[in-house]
């Protein structure tokens, strides 16, 4: 028994001794997950109740650019540009935000075990966001309060292992479920109040958001967001190599030349602009940015500069494809982070077991 | 001179100085081992000499310029550093582990060029340990661990180089690689400040010493004058030996008990 242990340690070190991806190797791989990434988008336009094959889907997005002859009807072109098209882009914009969110907290804390939500982020900012529905504030507003929820959550829980003098990643954790519990009892209480205001339609709209679901994105309402998340992203992509510094530790980082407390304050602003305007249009999504990143690390590595573009790509596309789950599996909508659980935590178990001789 | 430090003290809020007036120079090809005992602050000294502490009193001068006026950009262009081993939270392969040192020379949007990313390869090669090239730094032992950091420090392309107890936690054939390899560095010019807990080590290096007492005094000098039996003895709490040993030609740190 013992012995087939030892020998099966063996056999994962040996494995794990083969060089790294090349660069052409990494260039073919994010090439096909951008092709991927493509096709699902495709497919997202093309799966539905108005069932239409996906070159159908390519003309209808393509008339409103070339000539092209039209044959079908203006339902279908209706459902593609107003429902499913705005859909479709924030899957991917809040995919690949908050797996990017997730890569660069991991790198950032030095802790491969904190996520967007794991920290109270995405909990935060759908509390505020649900605050601002219930005193039935403007969208713009609504937008500000997700903000103000998910930077009050990144605080407390940055605050927590400070005050207690004590840095290690388990303290960071146990701060981030302390932070996360305290925001869905937030999340809870508004919930509460606004059930005692007897509108149906302001309690239906907070469930949604405690929820997530992407069934009440409108070009509008994506069109508010787009601006923070591509602008976090890039930034985010930019100094992206600066955050495999950061991962040594602050005084590594500082006798390599870098001020670590500015390259920190940066990225998390960033992160959380990504993670609160996610929220703030589809409310509270799990798993996604603990995951995608872990699964970017088993194919790229843990260097920054490929983990940020693979983690977007995957981001995107994974939360494409669970949209397209959430909206055709049956008749009635399923709430995104039902799906990504279920999606999410036997496949968090696979890569924890895959990884387990590396965990310390 | 490449560093001087001109009566650096440093002590906690609560007044228990460290080390007090603090003043010494080094220069190219120099070998200074800070000795001590345990708490001592060798640590913080060194830590203090590299700014990565800011010292209560006194200055730190790298090659004639005050260091607290200095960007961290420019001081790790002249000084690299290497601390005590440790794992890190990822991954990384012992090239990109070593291409790091490149960061003062990058920008903030950069990454690493094809020309540092030679430079990283040369001095693995360089110091013998290119074949661990893309393995993870996880992976590799303590030893290996330490070689691959001090490479990370001459990627740097520093002209002093700052060990914090570069053997600890190694095994006794691992320590000594890496002090020939400190050994070869000062040889090739850059000079060199370490701590270390074993005076043998400092003996080995041949050059200058210094030890830092429980008082906060920093007694400095040749090996020959500073590492006596009666001064260990005393550091130490315990009855030590210098002796000559005729058959390595060399003096010897040892323990009687």
């Amino acid at each position: 028994m013992q012995k087939d242990t030892i020998a099966k340690n063996r056999a994962t070190v040996s494995s794990e001794d083969s060089p790294l991806l090349s660069d052409a190797r990494y260039r073919i791989l994010l090439a096909g997950m951008i092709a991927l990434l493509i096709f699902v988008v495709l497919l997202s336009v093309a799966v539905g109740r108005y069932g239409m094959s996906i070159w159908e889907s390519v003309r209808i997005l393509l008339s409103s650019i070339f000539p092209v002859k039209q044959n079908w009807t203006e339902t279908m072109s209706n459902v593609v540009f107003n429902i499913r098209l705005p859909r479709t882009l924030a899957a991917l914009l809040i995919g690949g935000s908050l797996a990017l969110a997730g890569a660069s907290y991991q790198s950032m804390f030095k802790n491969p075990m904190v996520s967007p939500d794991l920290l109270g982020v995405t909990h935060g900012a759908s509390a505020g966001a649900s605050a601002a529905i219930l005193l039935t504030l403007s969208p713009v507003m609504i937008q500000v309060w997700a903000l103000v929820g998910g930077f009050a959550a990144v605080i407390i829980a940055t605050m927590v292992p400070r005050l207690m003098k004590n840095t290690s990643p388990t303290m960071l954790v146990l701060s981030g479920i302390i932070v996360r519990e305290l925001m869905i009892s937030a999340l809870g209480i508004v919930r509460y109040l606004a059930a005692g205001s007897g509108n149906e339609a302001i309690m239906a709209s907070i469930t949604y958001w405690t929820m997530g679901s992407l069934s009440k994105i409108t070009m509008e309402s994506l069109g508010s967001v787009v601006i923070p998340l591509v602008a976090a992203a890039a930034v985010l992509m930019l100094v992206r190599y600066r955050l495999n510094i950061l991962s040594l530790g602050d005084n590594e980082a500082k006798s390599l030349g870098m001020d670590p407390a500015r390259m920190q304050l940066l990225i998390v602003i960033c992160a959380t602009v990504l993670t609160a305007c996610s929220s703030s249009i589809a409310g509270s999504i799990s798993w996604v940015g603990l995951v995608v990143p872990h699964l970017g690390r088993m194919l790229v590595g843990p260097d920054n500069s490929r983990l940020l573009p693979i983690s977007y790509t995957l981001g995107a596309i994974f939360m494409i494809i669970i949209d397209i789950i959430a909206r055709t599996f049956s008749s009635l909508e399923l709430p995104i982070t039902i799906i990504t659980g279920i999606i999410g935590a036997p496949f968090f178990f696979y890569l924890l077991y895959k990884q387990r001789m590396k965990m310390q | 001179m490449i560093l001087e430090t001109r009566d650096l003290s440093y002590h906690y809020s609560d007044n228990r100085n460290i080390f007090h007036n603090v003043s010494f120079g080094v220069d190219k090809g120099d070998v200074l081992c800070i000795l001590g005992s345990n708490g001592a602050g060798k640590s913080t000294l060194l830590n203090c000499l590299a700014n990565l502490y800011t010292p209560t009193e006194g200055e730190v001068y790298l090659s004639g310029e005050r260091i607290k006026s200095m960007s961290l950009r420019s001081i790790a262009k002249k000084i690299g550093y290497v601390p005590q081993v440790h794992t890190p939270a990822y991954a990384y392969t012992v090239h990109d582990f070593a291409v790091m040192g490149r960061t003062p020379y990058l920008g903030m949007f950069q990454k690493p060029s094809k020309e540092d990313h030679e430079k990283a390869d040369e001095i693995l090669e360089e110091l013998g340990i290119y074949h661990l090239r893309n393995k993870s730094y996880t992976q590799i032992s303590g030893g290996e661990r330490q070689q691959v950091t001090i490479a990370r420090a001459l990627v740097q392309d520093p002209e002093l180089i700052m060990l914090d107890e570069p053997t600890a936690h190694l095994d006794y054939g691992n320590q000594l690689r890496v002090i020939k390899m400190v050994s070869r560095l000062s040889e090739r010019g850059f000079a060199v400040i370490m701590t270390t807990h074993n005076p043998d080590h400092a003996i080995l290096m041949g050059k200058r010493v210094a030890i830092l007492d429980r008082d906060g005094k920093l007694t400095l000098g040749s090996v020959d004058d500073i590492l006596t039996t009666e001064r260990l003895s005393e550091i130490y709490q315990l009855d030590i030996e210098i002796l000559y040993i005729e058959k390595i030609k060399r003096k010897a740190c040892i323990a009687v008990l």
